[in-house]
């Protein structure tokens, strides 16, 4: 009886070209990092500005609902100074407008997007000189701000976690596109890799679109979850790669061949020199990573002490042994010195 | 909480309290009226619920729901963990597993549990391995090697379905087979036997204390879940092996959930001791390589299984290729593993603080949850409030934002980040 049952299941698992049949409604969580020091530099050397991009991913969430009439989006900016990470489409009832009237000529519904993101991005922008002359007014302004697209990621991943738990929309799939600018010493390392497990775990694709300097983090975020990762070189063609590299379907991605990079950086950061390592030594107690073994022979993180006698092992070093021993009368023990020691 | 049956205090912490002669219900073992928890009549969820003034239920059973969703809610205190780990899984399957106690038995529950179980395991214990062996015709039999690769034990265990649990279990012949599975782990790594105990008795070859004190010298911890009741050889077995702590390590199954949420509690890596870290010299550092993937044009042959395939890793010390991560290097022995793999493992580190239930009042000030921004149940008067009445609102101490109840629980079991306080750009 099992084995009967237990055929059916896979049957019906390992045939994913039925499924593809039936086209399914999908969500899109799109995560934009608005840093406002980060676009200036952008602007300054690239010559484009976050209204450019901004207009080009309101088109892409625009097609994106136009593609089926039950597909949903969800907008969040990341790494403003005054608010953080926030939602800012669908907003929450109490903060909707109904001043987007209709317009001749287009969806309703195009209408309201545009409308509403546009209004609050602006609002977000306005407000940002103020807190940023506070901030740069201080001594050491950046110890006090903190990178917070993790955090803007965190909310859309509960959000679509509310989605697949629930009846009436489970069957809802969905995806997240992270636009960022922002280097890498602005992710706070253990939230970003949280949520790239929670999205793997939830099978949510992280495409990352990346602007400005190279992160090897997202890198690794859409490598973990199937997702695509683009690295934009001319960002005046930006509506180019948003509309067909990163508009790929999440029930498309097994049969398609994802245009991203197949060489990924995985080597660590010491946790002491922040140096970037292809080998190193790990605490067995706290998994830190560290380049040199410490002096006093205790973990820099967690303080726990060390095996002696391991380290002694570990700091020797390597020792070449001569190709054919001759007479052991002969042969005295300083035979086998490392060229090294010497 | 008394509304839940099932958080009725369980029957397994009765060794504790046996000097009572059992002729009146410690206090510890009393269900809501007074008599032993099990001689308590079965409380149906349905029973418990009545409708509010207006008719409505729904109110209620939210309520409801949450109480069981808070069933998470563990302990979550920073401990220094074992986390490369080397288990071993022992499952019954003697003919005391063909019993339909669980539905449609118990062996396929088991079963279905253990690939569930082993998924989990790697999902969290990235760097650890895993082996899976069974009790059966009085023989322990080898079902899957120890390897990292959770591919292999799920298969191995997919396989067992087919096989039809027979004869009498035997703990020692099992766990000396555990003893020859973990004799060769390195010294930085935890030794672990989880046993999934469905019998009441055990037939041996040889004196199963012998076989106890051999595993005690050899730091082996045993866990056991047992599916009947406490068997006083497990008990031992679990005394001595976990330098006392009974209470953490012997459970016996209360109901199917039960069983489920049993297993997954070994995913947890086990807390180093007091006892041991201080009877520990020192704790290992291991040397680790941190390979990059490469792609090629052309398949090239990998040195760990010699198949030609494209693309791969290659060891930074020898330069070779292998094709799966994590791996010891079959050229040089040195651990090949991605930076990733250990910070998947950094929430059993650094755990997330538990929110806190808002109390039920008048006027809130949150209306939507921080997360998935669902809207909350606005106040409720003094005069209306019943019994089973939440805020449904569940704030984090650090930031003071207020989620709902599903986000709570994606939050501390799935995430591991506070949104609210991942979203301030000020430093906390
Ligand atoms: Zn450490
Ligand atoms: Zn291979
Ligand atoms: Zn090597
Ligand atoms: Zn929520
Ligand atoms: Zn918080």
């Amino acid at each position: 009886m099992d084995a009967i049952a237990d055929r059916a299941f896979t049957e019906s698992q390992t045939n994913p070209a039925h499924k593809l049949v039936d086209e399914t409604p999908s969500l899109l969580a799109v995560v934009v990092d608005i840093n406002p020091l980060e676009w200036r530099k952008l602007e300054k050397e690239q010559s484009v500005s976050l209204k450019q991009v901004v207009s080009s991913i309101i088109v892409m969430l625009n097609s994106h609902l136009s593609l089926n009439s039950s597909n949903h989006v969800a907008l969040y900016i990341a790494n403003s100074y005054s608010h953080g990470a926030q939602l800012i489409y669908p907003r929450t009832e109490s903060s909707k407008s109904t001043r987007f009237l209709h317009t001749p000529g287009m969806y309703r519904q195009f209408r309201f997007i545009d409308g509403s993101i546009v209004d609050t991005i602006e609002h977000l922008l306005n407000e940002q000189p103020d807190t940023l002359l506070q901030l740069i007014g201080r001594e050491q302004g950046k110890q006090h701000i903190k990178g917070t697209l993790a955090g803007a990621m965190s909310m859309a991943l509960c959000h679509i976690n509310k989605i697949q738990q629930s009846d009436e929309l489970n069957a809802l799939k969905s995806r997240l596109l992270v636009v960022s600018i922002s280097d890498d010493s602005t992710l706070p390392y253990v939230s970003v890799m949280n949520t790239i497990f929670a999205s793997q775990k939830m099978k949510i694709s992280v495409d990352v679109c990346k602007l400005g300097p190279s992160s090897t983090f997202l890198q690794q975020a859409a490598d973990a979850t199937n997702g695509v990762y683009i690295y934009i070189t001319q960002p005046e063609g930006l509506i180019q790669y948003l509309t067909t590299a990163l508009f790929i379907d999440p029930m498309l991605r097994p049969i398609i061949v994802l245009p991203t990079d197949e060489s990924i950086d995985f080597r660590a950061s010491c946790f002491i020199t922040n140096k970037v390592i292809d080998v190193g030594y790990v605490c067995s107690v706290c998994l830190c990573i560290l380049s040199v073994i410490p002096e006093d022979e205790k973990c820099p993180t967690c303080h726990s002490k060390f095996d002696h006698n391991l380290i002694t092992k570990l700091k020797r070093k390597p020792k070449v042994l001569p190709l054919k021993k001759k007479d052991k009368e002969l042969g005295d023990k300083n035979g086998t010195a490392t060229p090294e020691s010497a | 909480m008394d509304l839940d049956p099932e958080f009725a205090p369980s029957p397994e912490h009765s060794e504790d309290e046996n000097n009572d002669d059992g002729k009146k219900a410690p206090d510890a073992l009393k269900g809501a009226n007074g008599a032993y928890a099990w001689e308590d009549q079965y409380r149906r969820s349905w029973d418990i619920v009545q409708e509010d003034e207006s008719g409505s239920i729904e109110s209620i059973v939210s309520g409801l729901v949450e109480s069981q969703k808070k069933r998470y809610m563990k302990n979550i205190t920073p401990f220094q963990r074992g986390i490369i780990r080397t288990m071993v899984l022992v499952l019954d399957f003697s003919n005391v597993m063909m019993e339909k106690d669980f539905r449609p038995n118990r062996v396929s529950v088991m079963i279905s549990n253990a690939i569930e179980f082993v998924g989990e395991f790697f999902d969290q214990n990235p760097i650890s391995q895993l082996s899976i062996v069974i009790m059966r015709n009085g023989v322990a039999q080898l079902v899957s090697e120890v390897s990292g690769n959770p591919h292999d034990h799920i298969e191995a265990l997919k396989n067992i379905r087919k096989l039809e649990p027979q004869g009498y279990p035997s703990l020692q012949n099992a766990l000396e087979m555990c003893r020859g599975l973990l004799l060769h782990v390195a010294s930085h790594c935890t030794r672990e036997v989880l046993v999934i105990f469905g019998a009441l008795f055990t037939s041996d070859p040889g004196n199963i204390h012998k076989t106890i004190q051999d595993l005690v010298r050899e730091k082996i911890t045993v866990r056991v879940i047992g599916l009947t009741a406490q068997v006083a050889v497990c008990q031992e077995l679990c005394r001595m092996t976990n330098y006392g702590d009974l209470k953490n390590s012997y459970h016996v199954v209360l109901y199917e959930q039960h069983f489920k949420e049993l297993f997954m509690d070994a995913v947890t890596p086990l807390a180093v001791t007091k006892v041991e870290s201080q009877k520990k010299d020192g704790f290992t550092l291991v040397k680790m390589g941190f390979p990059s993937r490469v792609s090629d044009n052309q398949p090239t042959f990998c040195s760990c299984h010699s198949k030609a395939v494209y693309g791969g890793y290659i060891c930074p010390n020898c330069k070779s290729k292998v094709c799966v991560l994590p791996t010891v290097c079959p050229c040089c022995d040195l651990m090949l593993i991605l930076s990733t793999h250990l910070a998947r493992s950094y929430h059993h580190l650094f755990p997330l603080k538990l929110f806190q239930e808002v109390p039920v009042s008048e006027e809130y000030s949150s209306s939507h949850c921080f997360g998935c921004q669902t809207q909350f149940p606005p106040g409720v008067a003094p005069s209306t409030r019943r019994e089973y009445h939440t805020s449904s609102r569940y704030r984090c101490q650090d930031c003071a934002k207020d989620f709902c109840i599903d986000c709570d629980v994606f939050i501390h079991e799935v995430l591991h980040n506070c949104p609210g306080c991942e979203a301030d750009s000020r430093k906390l």
